[in-house]
C-alpha cells in the first residue's frame, strides 16, 4: 500500500481509490493537483485533503451537508459539464461535496460554502467550483459551543 | 471605476494588448471574448477569491487550532 507523508498524521498508508486529481489545479495552488482524502475514526467526519506533492499542504474539509443540512449546490452549466457527473447525481454515490475549513486561533472556525470541492467518485477527479447561490458564504461560521465545558 | 456602455460586437482595449469583446448579451448574461498575451492571467473574480480563501485556509492550519477545533467539534457532534 502506498504511503503519504502527511502534515497532521505523519506517514499514512492510503489506498489509490482515495487519491483525487484536480485537472485544473486548486485555485491559489495551481501546481497542486493530487491530493489524498484521509478520513480517520478519531477525527471523523472531517476529511483531510493532503497534498501528495507537498507535505506541509493539507486542508481540513467537511461534507457540505454537515455544515448546513439544507445546503443545495447550484453550479453553472459549464461546471456541471466539467464535472462529468451522471444525470441526477447523488451525494455519496456519485460525488462528494466538501467545504474547506479555515481554522485559526484568533477567529471562529469557518467553512467555505461559496466554493465547495466537488469530487466525482467515478473518475476521482475534483473541481473547486463556485456556488451560484448568493447566500452561500465563503466564511460560513460553524455552529460550535463557544466555551469549553469545565469537565466532561 | 470607469464605466462604459458597449453593444454586442463592440470591444474595449486594456493597455496595449488586451482586448475585451462583447460577443453576446441575452437574459441578463453577457458573453465576453478576451484576447491577451499568454502571461496575462485571466480568472473569474470568484475563482481568484476562492484562491485567496484556500491560501488562508492552508496557512491557518496550525496544530493547536486544529486540535482545539476537533475537540470542540466532536464534543458538539456527540451531543
Amino acid at each position: 500500500m502506498p504511503q503519504a507523508a502527511t502534515l497532521h498524521f505523519g506517514a499514512v498508508d492510503y489506498e489509490d481509490r482515495n487519491v483525487i486529481e484536480f485537472p485544473a489545479g486548486l485555485p491559489g495552488f495551481e501546481d497542486e493537483s493530487r491530493f489524498v482524502m484521509i478520513e480517520r475514526e478519531e477525527t471523523a467526519p472531517v476529511i483531510f485533503l493532503q497534498s501528495l506533492r507537498t507535505t506541509e499542504l493539507a486542508f481540513l474539509t467537511l461534507p457540505a451537508a454537515m455544515v448546513d443540512p439544507d445546503y443545495e449546490l447550484a453550479a453553472t452549466p459549464e461546471d456541471v459539464e466539467a464535472l462529468g457527473l451522471p444525470t441526477a447525481p447523488e451525494v455519496g454515490r456519485d460525488f462528494l461535496c466538501l467545504t474547506i475549513l479555515t481554522l485559526t486561533e484568533s477567529e471562529p472556525p469557518a467553512a467555505n460554502l461559496k466554493a465547495p470541492v466537488i469530487v466525482n467518485l467515478h473518475t476521482r477527479e475534483a473541481w473547486q467550483i463556485i456556488s451560484m447561490q448568493p447566500h452561500h458564504s465563503a466564511r460560513h461560521l460553524l455552529a460550535l459551543p463557544v466555551t469549553e465545558p469545565a469537565s466532561c | 471605476m470607469l464605466i462604459l456602455r458597449r453593444r454586442t460586437g463592440d470591444a474595449i482595449m486594456i493597455g496595449e494588448d488586451v482586448v475585451l469583446e462583447v460577443l453576446e448579451i441575452s437574459q441578463g448574461k453577457v458573453m465576453l471574448g478576451i484576447q491577451a498575451p499568454p502571461q496575462v492571467r485571466i480568472l473569474r473574480r470568484e475563482i481568484a477569491e476562492a484562491g485567496a480563501h484556500n491560501f488562508a485556509a492552508a496557512r491557518a492550519v496550525s496544530g493547536r487550532a486544529v486540535e482545539s477545533f476537533l475537540l470542540r467539534f466532536r464534543r458538539s457532534a456527540s451531543k
